[in-house]
């Protein structure tokens, strides 16, 4: 009996060990690289405005002229993934008070309805 | 044990949580070869300063405009019109640049240019447009009408009265 009970239990211990070592056990980020255009803009004189007049209002556009290097890279990121164990009693023991008021009420419903309030006794009286 | 175990492999179970984020890093390698292009674009979201003449009055204008994604700033003439008339001479639209520092625009706005500014206001606030316009700028309007001789003029200012809105100070 006690070795049926090492053979299940001690699995089932070190899996919850196991459990609680999660985060020591999650592992370092995945590394991703990611292609992307690196744009450098260098402006080679100042702005120019170009006018438009229009109803009470002077709509001027600025531009500019600009050196634009374009450089196609492949950027790294990391992606990163935690587990970790967020247990509490206090969620513990709302779960397990709901769980059981839960078994409770419906008891009480077959307790009431099937053997305080028996009809079918009446029933077998008459 | 087992109902030991297994109780204790039930909390932790319920209780796991895990979470996952990626970052961007700094580190780059090139793919290819860079590639060089020259052309005009758009100064997007660029802050400068409108400035008038600032008068013996101590009258000016100072607004803060900047620019959208297309470039584009919209600069409403009326007030700058309104000095021009009330004061009875040309005035000169400044765009001072906070990034270079400098006033990067300058334009002249006529007593021609100002009434052909007021007759379009006019016709929009005909037409029941809002026009919005500080204390100092409605005080002119209401001057200008009252010391105008000129019928088409006043009429014209007279609709814009009627449409005019406070801006406030810190609008």
């Amino acid at each position: 009996m006690s070795r049926t009970l090492q053979k299940t239990g001690l699995p089932l211990a070190l899996l919850a060990a196991f459990v609680l070592c999660l985060p020591a056990c999650s592992g370092g980020p995945e590394e991703i690289w990611q292609p992307e255009t690196l744009v450098q803009e260098q402006p080679l004189e100042g702005a120019k405005f170009t006018e438009t007049l229009a109803a009470g209002k002077l709509v001027l556009t600025a531009t500019r002229k600009v050196r634009a290097t374009e450089t196609p890279v492949e950027r790294l990121y990391l992606h990163h993934t935690e587990t970790w164990s967020d247990f509490d009693w206090d969620s513990f023991g709302l779960v397990f008070w709901s769980v059981l008021g839960g078994i409770v009420s419906v008891g009480l419903y077959f307790l009431f309805a099937f053997v305080v309030f028996d009809t079918t006794k009446d029933e077998e009286n008459k | 044990m087992k109902r030991t175990s297994s109780l204790l492999l039930c909390l932790l179970l319920c209780g796991c949580a895990s979470r996952s984020w990626t970052e961007a890093t700094d580190d780059v390698r090139p793919t290819g070869a860079p590639r060089e292009v020259i052309e005009d674009r758009p100064l997007a979201g660029e802050f400068f300063e409108l400035r008038t003449d600032l008068e013996a009055d101590g009258f000016h204008i100072a607004e803060n405009v900047n620019t959208d994604d297309a470039g584009r700033v919209q600069i409403d003439l009326l007030p700058p019109a309104l000095q021009c008339l009330h004061y009875g001479h040309d005035v000169k639209l400044e765009l001072y640049s906070f990034e270079e520092e400098k006033v990067v625009y300058t334009r002249t706005l006529t007593a021609e240019e100002s009434r052909g500014v007021i007759r379009e206001c006019s016709v929009q606030a005909k037409l029941g447009a809002e026009l919005r316009l500080r204390r100092r700028s409605a005080d002119q309007l209401d001057k200008l009408i009252e010391a105008n001789g000129d019928l088409e003029l006043r009429e014209q200012l007279e609709a814009i009265r009627n449409k005019v809105k406070l801006r406030l100070e810190w609008e």
